[in-house]
């Protein structure tokens, strides 16, 4: 599996579109028989042009997370004692 | 973020004050994992810096691959959806209409410049041998077992995208007994496909 990265390399994206198939496959009954094969190269060209996108992701770590959490609470204790 | 906190120790109070932090279901699912859990409980028992860092790099990996995945399984999902959508707007905006006038003044409309053209299913049907027209060996055999008449609705079906009604036509029978046919030889062509061991796979 890929491993976090600023770039995403073609492979990355690659790997994640052969990974989601049966996701994709699945998706494909959304539309006529005819349409299928279109939709499943259009899906998968949407894929590669969300690299940005992804790239773009900001992950916490899990302190911020943790943050957040304490945060949604709205009750920010110092804890640093 | 992340200020909150001044030593990894204020983190395990944070977490041993918040006992509702695991509920949360990204956390659930983090610690569901061996690996994630182990590094989580090393951090635990001993809240050092070092295990900090190792517990923070870990859930940011996990939580990063998590967005990546949600984020493109509703893209699959959205998309196919809106694809569907625009498909159907094309087509009903696009109508072929045979019998408006080709050009304003003329007379003539795109159906009067239309060879009359009948079907002959009859020269289709004997044209495509339906086995010899896959690859996977497996289907191929068991196409090959459909009796004829399985084999050319079959081929209506797929070939010429006939509907039932209009196959029972071809056939004179009623649109239900085509169903039926359909519903069998379905049924046997992945019954001969099981019985190979390929369970409906059609890779192997």
């Amino acid at each position: 599996m890929f491993i976090m990265n600023t770039r995403l390399s073609n492979d990355d994206l690659l790997k994640l579109i052969e990974i989601l198939t049966p996701k994709i496959k699945k998706s494909l009954g959304n539309t006529k028989l005819q349409d299928q094969e279109d939709l499943q190269q259009e899906i998968k060209l949407k894929i590669l042009e969300s690299r940005e996108k992804l790239q773009n992701l900001k992950p916490q770590d899990f302190e911020g997370f943790l943050a957040q959490f304490i945060q949604s609470k709205n009750d920010i204790i110092d804890f640093g004692k | 973020m992340g200020d909150v906190f001044r030593t990894p120790h204020s983190i395990k109070n944070a977490l041993d004050y918040y006992s509702s932090f695991y509920d949360e279901p990204i956390i659930k699912t983090f610690l569901n994992d061996e690996d994630n859990y182990r590094v989580f409980m090393d951090f635990y028992t001993s809240p050092s810096e070092d295990n900090a860092k190792k517990l923070n790099d870990t859930f940011k990996r996990f939580f990063y691959k998590s967005k990546v995945f949600k984020y493109l399984t509703s893209l699959i999902y959205f998309y196919s959806i809106d694809f569907d959508k625009r498909q159907r707007k094309r087509r009903s905006r696009n109508h072929l209409i045979l019998d408006q006038p080709i050009q304003a003044e003329t007379e003539r409309s795109l159906i009067d410049n239309m060879a009359s053209y009948t079907v002959n299913y009859e020269e289709q049907i004997a044209f495509y041998h339906l086995p010899t027209l896959v690859h996977d060996k497996k289907l191929s055999k068991a196409l090959e077992k459909l009796t004829k008449k399985q084999q050319i609705v079959l081929k209506l079906f797929i070939f010429n995208g006939l509907t039932n009604k209009e196959i029972a036509d071809y056939f004179k029978e009623s649109p239900q007994n085509i169903s039926n046919i359909k519903k069998v030889l379905i049924k046997r062509l992945r019954e001969s496909l099981q019985n190979t061991n390929c369970k409906g796979d059609f890779s192997c």
